[in-house]
């Protein structure tokens, strides 16, 4: 049976991304991860990224989460390392706090 | 206008259906919708040398969801590899640049689809998903300036379902990380 590297170290790999997630810019509020298997049955990590309200210029949004998100996969190579696909979820403050559910439920 | 560009207008059009709110179903759709322009844009670029339009819409049923993922992760991890080597400034980084755009984004633009139309327990929010659809639009902008690259053309070959490489394809050519490998320090 397969299992990827990041289910069985699961502290170490939360580590990993921790330490990047430390380093982000300030517009970035947290980073959590979630493991677990996509539509297609492929062990995945979903990262979901809260952003400060109006830290960013909107225009600038997309490519800043961009950047934060090749600065996760570039550092800790989920796939590569972890042999988990990365997927990023982008939220905004006010928005998170507007979902009664949670996002990877 | 093409059927794909239609599609990307389309899913913006619906995302902005309720702007002082979260509407569900709207932004479902969008998110949908925005996947399937992109779907549909590669579809079409990989049928557009076939002349004989009966044939063209036989072999764009071809294209499959899962086998079009699979050589998108694939190539992802491919360009992940090539950036790590801090490749020079000039074409070819710049190609690949937009490659990855546009692979990385179907892979992100498939699974939110998915969630979209089948997690209901899962709320989305206006920016969240207009950010999505942004970055479908962006990967429609950086496929327009390779699509007549060979790297370009190749990633829509691998596409192509065959059975032999649905049983070789998998994220990445290399073994993948199991239980059995220590942690990296």
């Amino acid at each position: 049976m397969y299992i990827a590297r990041a289910f069985a170290h699961q502290a170490q790999f939360f580590s990993a991304i921790a330490q990047v997630a430390n380093a982000l810019p300030p517009g970035v509020v947290n980073v959590t991860p979630t493991l677990g298997t996509d539509w297609n049955g492929e062990s995945a990590v979903f990262m979901e990224v809260i952003l400060a309200d109006n830290a960013i210029p909107r225009p600038e949004l997309l490519s800043f989460t961009k950047q934060v998100s090749q600065a996760i996969v570039q550092q800790v190579r989920p796939l590569e390392e972890w042999g988990v696909l990365p997927y990023f979820n982008f939220l905004t403050q006010s928005e998170q706090a507007q979902i009664k559910e949670p996002s990877w439920a | 206008m093409a059927y794909a560009d239609d599609l990307l207008q389309l899913a913006q059009g619906i995302a902005n259906l309720h702007p002082n709110g979260a509407h569900q179903p709207s932004l479902r759709r969008a998110l949908s919708t925005a996947y399937y322009a992109l779907f549909h844009l590669l579809i079409s670029e990989s049928i557009a040398n076939c002349s004989d339009p009966q044939f063209r819409a036989s072999l764009a049923r071809i294209f499959d969801h899962g086998p079009m993922k699979q050589a998108s992760d694939k190539k992802v991890s491919e360009l992940n590899s090539f950036f790590e080597q801090r490749p020079p400034e000039g074409t070819e980084r710049t190609v690949k640049f937009h490659l990855h755009n546009v692979a990385e984004t179907f892979s992100q633009a498939q699974h939110n689809r998915n969630e979209a139309d089948y997690n209901l327990i899962r709320e989305w929010q206006p920016t969240q998903v207009s950010l999505y659809i942004e970055g479908v639009a962006d990967a429609f902008k950086s496929w327009s300036l390779i699509r007549e690259e060979p790297a370009a053309r190749d990633y829509l070959i691998s596409m192509l379902p065959s059975r032999e490489r649905r049983q070789n394809d998998k994220p990445r050519s290399d073994k993948r990380p199991t239980i059995a490998d220590s942690p990296r320090s």
